[in-house]
């Protein structure tokens, strides 16, 4: 998307057209190539990325941290929602992107798989990542997230830590929270 | 009459909605427009006094045989529907949402398979007319009335309908009528291939075939397309008569046949959305693919931009089965050979000419109504990943598509070799070739960076793709006519200047694609 304003920057560096390096969108929908298998994916972004050697243990490690070992020959025609969406998690983490942008993460997933991708997240947050989630579900998002951005309009209406947000309700919830601040309640 | 009424109604809203959207965005319907009024200009530009007109008995050459192939081309794919079936572009009902409406409509069964054979007719009619209104400003021959033209029009559009309305019927058929349709169909596409092999045999000329040509009565079925220029109407008036007959058989077959119907719109739903997966696409209701597993291959050298490159030929070794592969590689082989046999032959000099000037731009005109299926490689977040420039991407992209092209023209130029013993013409050929190969491919990135909605390039983005790749032939063609001068007309020196200015100029639709698609590509994707 061409900016009408602004400009982006992480890590106090300014960020180009070619961002493709530090930031990497794992959208809604994620999608994979489908004759491509979930390794081929991986060996695919080392050599995009031109990885220094030793990429496959990294690999290896990263498909295992997944639960994706026995998906390893799977083609990506193959793959259910949550396994293209770890597939592309996997991907980048490999791909060295320290910024992950993820929007609306949980649709289409069950319990289990929500459960599961909070856990990754969680893992790959300790190890450094800067993780931006875009989501409609409130609480999910409470349930991960260290900051909360409320946009309403394309506007910024509020922004905080969890703890933050809620003591602007005294004990209301931060659906609560989010309602008040876009006027909906 | 009002029960198709009723039955069209989600059609007809459908319709005036994408009307609405074009409202919303003026510059599509301007350029609608604009390429409405090209077309129509150049039909009268073409048909009026001013125009050269031939006699009847002073055709150009190779005129009826390039009609014949139209004719006959036409009639082989019509057989080979009737007799298979395919029911790869059955329309039948076009959703499941759209199947449940339509079954309980308050309307008998048999006005509603009537309603769906005349919907598809009239689609393809439609498409027919769009896809090939561009043939009055490049193919079509002129000097003709402006009648005839139209009529040509309406003969590609019927002919297409045709085809189209012959499916449903053969696939509901059953017993002795299906049997019956299958030696129809096979009959009909072997006495359509009859002419075609007798034109090809009579240009070749090649030895021990006179005796046999001299039997074959000289019988050209594309006469009936250049009747059409003086009032003729049988080319038209045959596939309607098709279209009409099968219309009926199709109601009359299916006025009982609502599971059959709905089986067929299924299985034709699961095909389609397998094609669309193929391409990168996935809808929510997409079924399981066939093959779930393959051995990964993890080893390149290719890395940067050039892993693009790696990926395409392992998704196109899938893609293709080895059957398939070995077929093309021995119909490019044998083209060769055959090229190479028909340039040794008494007509040998003319068959080199048809061959230099015709065979680039019926390819041109080809390649370019071939849809650029880059959208669904940009809806791929791993297309992003990294830091490699994006016009390096879509030359990756574009040289992926590039080399399987090049294969089969280097496999015809083997073929040609093989025979004639001699390299020196095929390889300039080939060279050329290459360069053909990588404006045709670069012109569609470029117009489908400014063009990217998939209808829009059917229509004006055909024209566009084909002005531009003459247009742009020009300064290659200037600057290989120079260095034939400077290099004492060494014929390698000319095709490797028209060559390396192809793909500068190729170089410079890279970086316009690129400079288009950045930052614009959540519209683009979506188109």
């Amino acid at each position: 998307m061409r900016p009408d304003a602004g400009t982006i920057a992480f890590d106090g560096t300014l960020l180009g057209a070619q961002r493709g390096r530090t930031i990497s969108l794992i959208p809604e929908t994620p999608e994979v190539y489908p004759l491509l298998t979930v390794a081929e994916h991986l060996a695919f972004v080392a050599a995009l990325t031109k990885q220094p050697p030793g990429w496959e243990a990294r690999a290896d490690a990263l498909l295992a941290r997944l639960a994706m070992t026995a998906e390893r020959d799977t083609l990506g025609s193959a793959l259910s929602k949550g396994m293209r969406q770890k597939t592309l998690l996997a991907a980048t983490v490999l791909g060295g992107s320290p910024v992950l942008l993820l929007d609306e993460p949980m649709i289409g997933l069950d319990p289990l798989g929500q459960r599961e991708l909070r856990a990754i997240l969680a893992d790959l947050r300790a190890a450094g990542h800067a993780i931006l989630v875009s989501t409609h579900m409130i609480e999910n998002a409470a349930a991960m997230c260290d900051r909360m951005l409320v946009l309403d309009r394309g506007k910024l209406v509020a922004s905080g830590t969890i703890d933050e947000l809620r003591a602007r309700r005294g004990d209301g919830s931060i659906e609560d929270v989010f309602l008040d601040v876009t006027q909906r309640s | 009459m009002n029960a198709f009424v009723t039955l069209s109604y989600g059609d007809r809203r459908g319709f005036v909605n994408a009307l609405r959207a074009l409202r919303r965005k003026p510059g599509r319907a301007i350029m609608w427009a604009v390429y409405a009024v090209a077309i129509v200009s150049f039909a009268v530009l073409k048909t009026g006094p001013w125009y050269p007109r031939h006699s009847s008995s002073a055709i150009p050459p190779f005129t009826l045989q390039l009609l014949d192939l139209w004719v006959c081309g036409l009639a082989i794919a019509f057989g080979v529907v009737l007799a298979t079936g395919t029911a790869r572009w059955l329309g039948v009902f076009s959703s499941r949402a759209e199947a449940l409406v339509l079954m309980r409509a308050d309307a008998p069964p048999v006005t509603v398979a009537a309603y769906l054979q005349l919907r598809t007719v009239i689609v393809t009619m439609a498409q027919g007319i769009t896809r090939f209104a561009y043939l009055i400003v490049f193919g079509l021959p002129g000097g003709a009335t402006f009648a005839a033209l139209v009529a040509q029009l309406i003969f590609f559009a019927a002919a297409g309908a045709a085809i189209a309305s012959v499916a449903l019927p053969r696939t509901l058929a059953r017993g002795a009528t299906r049997a019956a349709l299958i030696v129809a169909g096979w009959a009909i596409a072997v006495a359509a291939a009859a002419p075609l092999i007798a034109d090809a045999l009579r240009i070749a000329r090649l030895s021990g075939t006179d005796a046999l040509l001299r039997r074959i009565p000289a019988w050209h079925p594309g006469a009936l397309l250049a009747a059409l220029a003086a009032g003729d109407l049988r080319a038209v008036a045959i596939p309607i008569v098709i279209v009409a007959c099968a219309t009926a058989a199709f109601a009359f077959a299916a006025r009982d046949a609502y599971p059959e119907l709905y089986a067929i719109s299924l299985a034709h739903l699961d095909w389609r959305e397998r094609v669309r997966m193929r391409r990168g696409r996935r809808g929510a209701d997409a079924p399981a693919p066939r093959v779930k597993n393959a051995v990964s291959t993890t080893r390149t050298r290719l890395r940067g931009a050039l892993a693009f490159v790696w990926i395409d030929a392992l998704m196109f070794g899938r893609r293709v089965s080895p059957t398939v592969a070995t077929l093309v590689v021995a119909v490019a082989l044998a083209a060769g050979v055959a090229l190479a046999e028909l340039a040794r032959s008494d007509n040998g000099d003319k068959v080199f000419g048809i061959m230099l000037g015709g065979v680039p731009a019926v390819y041109i005109t080809i390649a370019s109504t071939i849809g650029v299926r880059l959208a669904p490689a940009l809806r791929l977040p791993l297309f992003w990943l990294g830091d490699v420039p994006l016009a390096a991407r879509l030359a990756a992209w574009t040289f992926g598509g590039f080399w399987r092209d090049a294969l089969i023209v280097a496999l015809a130029v083997a073929g040609y070799v093989a025979v004639a013993h001699d390299a020196r013409i095929p390889l300039a050929v080939f060279v050329a070739a290459l360069g053909l190969l990588a404006l045709t491919r670069t012109v569609g990135l470029a117009v489908f960076a400014m063009l990217p909605n998939a209808i829009d390039q059917r229509g004006p983005g055909v024209v566009l793709r084909v002005w531009l790749c003459f247009a742009l032939l020009v300064p290659a063609i200037a600057a290989g006519t120079i260095a034939a001068f400077v290099s004492g007309f060494a014929f390698g020196a000319a095709t490797t200047t028209a060559t390396v200015t192809a793909f500068a100029e190729s170089a410079l639709l890279l970086a316009f694609a690129a400079w288009r698609l950045a930052g614009r590509v959540d519209n683009l994707a979506l188109s």
